[in-house]
């Protein structure tokens, strides 16, 4: 390292922990004081603007964990949109030595969902232009097939029941599930499912399944022999999540 | 798509405006504002409603790209896979300029925002390579900007003196900003009218213009969250009467005003191109 950027190590250094990291030969305090405050405000600001319930959860301990991450983590995105995701990496590093509520890491993931599919780069109209695809299939003859941009999430923790005045203290004996997706008009969505619709999707993931051979599927899965039932269930599901953007389409 | 070049007066593109723009365009026939910049930071990689936001506008404007994360003086590495990735959107979005701050922003990881390079020979031959490595991969000329500091750290040339031969040694452009030329000058005690005259006219590749916030008699802090003040829109004046005219835009970047008071300081920002173009072709008849 040249000298100059010995001086420059020196001056970042202090920014990130004006607690313990000299103030660098030369500069008054009053102005190197002033770089200590912006930063960590800027980052602050992103960072609570983008988890509110976990900021507001954390209260009293949230500005330390700012201050941790300041100094603990080394963010190498370049990209404004992906310093959340950063954050959420250095919650899960650092779980055991921060003694966060354990619920925190699964906040910040729901928190951060909506904005994260809203900025997701694939394009659902290129998506559906491949060819053998259609939106107007039959979707029990034909192969539904998911869009990437339909996330299926699931969560040891009640996030979307978090608050300041509702902490569990201990996981759901079941996860819930919760299906995110963006559709044709660019907005993120959100649906709880239960476990027949995840195996269901689960299923559909493989890309190889027609919506008879799901049914079919599914009647072994649950043990049932109550096709028709079971068929009807299918085929109206199958055919409002195509509606709902939810399916690309049905290849046939 | 094709690069389209700035002109007159321009103005930030957040994506707090993207509404208020809408709105303005179902209303009028036209939007006094005649180019746009953007942060490469805030769009590349974006897709869904982001992405198609700023398609909409960069079709029909053209945009300039201003860098925040390049880090130009920083030790680490240069981020080479990312200026790839952003030569590739400029090229999307048609966009022929590409600007950054003289200044670093990392250390072993990006703090997102602006620290003070040490003024020293070292320093220039440092960032001098960098931004040739820069301008070898985004294959446009850079631009780089002068920033506003607080602190200065240990060096052995002034402001002034660092600018001026990271420039000629560079040969690159330049990004003038009046508004931090103003502040540099409150900080650190120097002046502002002397800082300008030394600027070498045919580097300016645009310019920026904002608002600050004075917290102490001897402190700016340069937040663009403010309207531009009176000398600092007279400094602007005095660039345009010694260097010539050049493409011009406010920056605001946050505590928004309604859009209809940020186009009147756009209108400013052409009103003074107007009088200095009036006064140059006067000057140039009687010469």
């Amino acid at each position: 390292m040249k000298a100059f950027q010995h001086t420059q190590a020196a001056f970042a250094a202090r920014i990130r922990d004006p607690q313990n990291q000299p103030v660098p030969a030369g500069i008054p305090q009053q102005r190197m004081a002033v770089y200590e405050t912006l930063f960590f405000n800027n980052l602050e600001d992103l960072l609570s603007s983008n988890f509110p319930v976990l900021h507001e959860v954390l209260a009293d301990r949230w500005l330390e964990v700012v201050h941790a991450f300041l100094i603990h983590h080394r963010c190498q995105t370049p990209l404004f949109a992906e310093i959340p995701r950063e954050f959420m990496q250095f919650l899960h590093e650092h779980a055991e030595s921060l003694q966060l509520p354990p619920f925190c890491e699964e906040l910040a993931h729901y928190e951060w969902v909506e904005i994260g599919l809203a900025a997701a780069r694939e394009d659902l109209a290129s998506l559906r232009a491949q060819p053998g695809l259609s939106v107007e299939g039959d979707v029990m003859a034909g192969v539904p097939i998911l869009s990437p941009l339909a996330w299926i999430l699931s969560y040891q923790w009640p996030v979307h029941e978090i608050s300041v005045d509702y902490q569990p203290e201990t996981a759901l004996a079941q996860p819930v599930w919760l299906l995110v997706w963006r559709d044709g008009n660019l907005d993120v969505q959100f649906a709880w499912i239960n476990e027949t619709v995840v195996w269901l999707l689960q299923q559909m993931e493989t890309g190889r399944h027609s919506g008879q051979v799901l049914v079919e599927r599914l009647a072994a899965h649950l043990r049932r022999e109550d096709l028709a039932a079971l068929q009807a269930f299918t085929r109206s599901l199958l055919e409002d999540y195509l509606h709902r953007d939810i399916l690309l389409g049905v290849r046939t | 798509m094709k690069h389209r070049h700035p002109d007159g007066a321009g103005l930030g593109f957040r994506r707090a405006l993207v509404g208020p723009l809408d709105a303005w365009l179902e209303e009028h026939a036209a939007l006094p504002v005649d180019f746009f910049e953007i942060a490469p930071e805030n769009w590349l990689g974006m897709g869904g409603r982001f992405a198609a936001d700023l398609r909409r506008y960069t079709e029909k404007f053209p945009f300039v790209a201003h860098g925040l994360s390049l880090s130009l003086g920083g030790f680490e590495p240069l981020d080479e896979a990312f200026l790839h990735r952003v030569r590739r959107f400029l090229d999307e979005h048609g966009i022929a300029i590409y600007s950054e701050h003289l200044s670093y922003c990392s250390d072993e990881g990006h703090l997102y925002d602006l620290m003070p390079i040490p003024f020293t020979e070292e320093a220039v031959v440092h960032v001098v390579e960098r931004i040739h490595r820069t301008q070898e991969i985004i294959g446009r000329p850079l631009a780089i900007e002068n920033v506003s500091f607080y602190a200065m750290p240990e060096g052995e040339m002034s402001e002034l003196e660092f600018l001026l031969e990271v420039l000629r040694r560079a040969d690159c452009q330049l990004l003038l900003d009046v508004n931090n030329i103003h502040v540099n000058a409150v900080n650190h005690g120097y002046d502002a009218d002397e800082f300008l005259r030394a600027i070498p006219a045919e580097r300016i590749s645009y310019g920026h213009i904002a608002g600050h916030y004075q917290q102490e008699e001897d402190l700016i802090i340069d937040t663009h969250g403010a309207a531009v003040i009176d000398p600092v829109w007279r400094l602007q004046s005095q660039a345009f009467e010694q260097h010539g005219l050049y493409p011009v835009l406010l920056e605001r970047d946050f505590n928004f005003p309604p859009l209809e008071e940020l186009l009147r300081e756009v209108g400013q920002i052409a009103q003074l191109q107007t009088a200095a173009s009036a006064r140059n072709s006067r000057s140039g008849t009687a010469g």
